[in-house]
């Protein structure tokens, strides 16, 4: 009897657990669309990428984000531009970021531009191993808000692949984050 | 006179006949002079062959239903595969955008920051 109690509460907690660490879209952001001039909106569950990665062919391009994608859990992104600035506010992401706190997930990158109001937050998602497990990106100028979460094992090389063989000079993969977030640009 | 003459006397003695025995034979005469009427015919879907004719179309229907939903089945796949691929597409491009607009502040940030330790 203790120990069928004891199991259940394990596979509760265990259950808890799963749920904790599953990043939500907050709700905001849907009301947002209404607002947006142009909206994009992917969601990708791993099903939809093993499939997607089926039909990429062996072209360079293509088996660069194969390799990147069939290991992936998920690939979400909201990005709303609006005709006129203010159209949304700091709150709407605020959900987000309250999701974004350690020691699952490290602060990488801050930008904040008081002077054109452009923002730009980098979040690692890190665990026991030398892998990142996940990242998010939080883009946001007057005009345009974008939300990029990838979920799932990313390394080094997959990082500068995200920064450049899409149309974009590389971005320099940046060393595992420290226990402490460290904002490496103007925060 | 001995006793078997007594016995045939007996067994070949003069009887009538049962009642209306006489129109039964001739009712059994004209039954049997009549032209014989051909057997029934079965109906078209009775027959052997057609049973077996239906049973093939039904297999056939069935098969070439099967391969055709296999097919349909196929294609929808491959349309929702080509959506995801230009989906993942779509999001890997706004992710580098997005690092690349991200690297470039954080040197124009670095940069603002050496000229200000310069000055």
């Amino acid at each position: 009897m203790k120990s069928t109690l004891i199991a259940f509460l394990l596979t509760i907690g265990m259950a808890l657990t799963a749920h904790a660490q599953e990043l939500k879209m907050p709700v905001d952001l849907d009301k947002l669309a209404a607002k947006a001039s142009e909206t994009t909106e992917v969601t990708l569950n791993a099903h939809m990428l093993q499939l997607a990665a089926k039909f990429m062919n062996d072209d360079e391009g293509d088996r660069e984000a194969r390799e990147l994608v069939k290991k992936l859990k998920g690939i979400y992104v909201r990005s709303f531009e609006f005709d006129e600035p203010g159209a949304y506010s700091p709150s709407d992401v605020e959900g987000l970021r309250m999701q974004l706190k350690p020691p699952m997930w490290e602060k990488v990158v801050g930008v904040r531009s008081r002077r054109d109001g452009e923002n730009a937050e980098v979040y690692f998602k890190s665990d026991s191993s030398d892998v990142i497990q996940g990242l998010v990106v939080i883009a946001a100028d007057p005009r345009e808000l974008t939300i990029v979460h990838i979920d799932g094992p990313l390394d080094p090389s997959d990082l500068e692949k995200l920064g450049g063989d899409f149309g974009v000079p590389r971005l320099q993969a940046p060393a595992r984050p420290k226990a402490k977030p460290s904002a490496a640009g103007a925060q | 006179m001995n006793d078997l003459e007594r016995q045939l006397k007996e067994a070949l003695r003069r009887s009538d006949p049962p009642p209306h025995f006489a129109q039964r034979v001739l009712a059994r005469v004209a039954q049997e002079n009549a032209p014989h009427s051909p057997p029934a015919r079965l109906p078209v879907w009775r027959l052997p062959v057609m049973r077996w004719a239906v049973a093939a179309v039904i297999v056939l229907v069935a098969g070439l239903g099967g391969v055709g939903y296999r097919v349909h089945e196929q294609k929808a796949e491959e349309a929702q595969a080509l959506a995801a691929k230009r989906q993942v597409m779509l999001a890997l491009r706004i992710t580098s955008s997005k690092l690349r607009v991200v690297k470039q502040k954080v040197h124009n940030a670095e940069d603002a920051q050496k000229s200000g330790n310069t000055l």
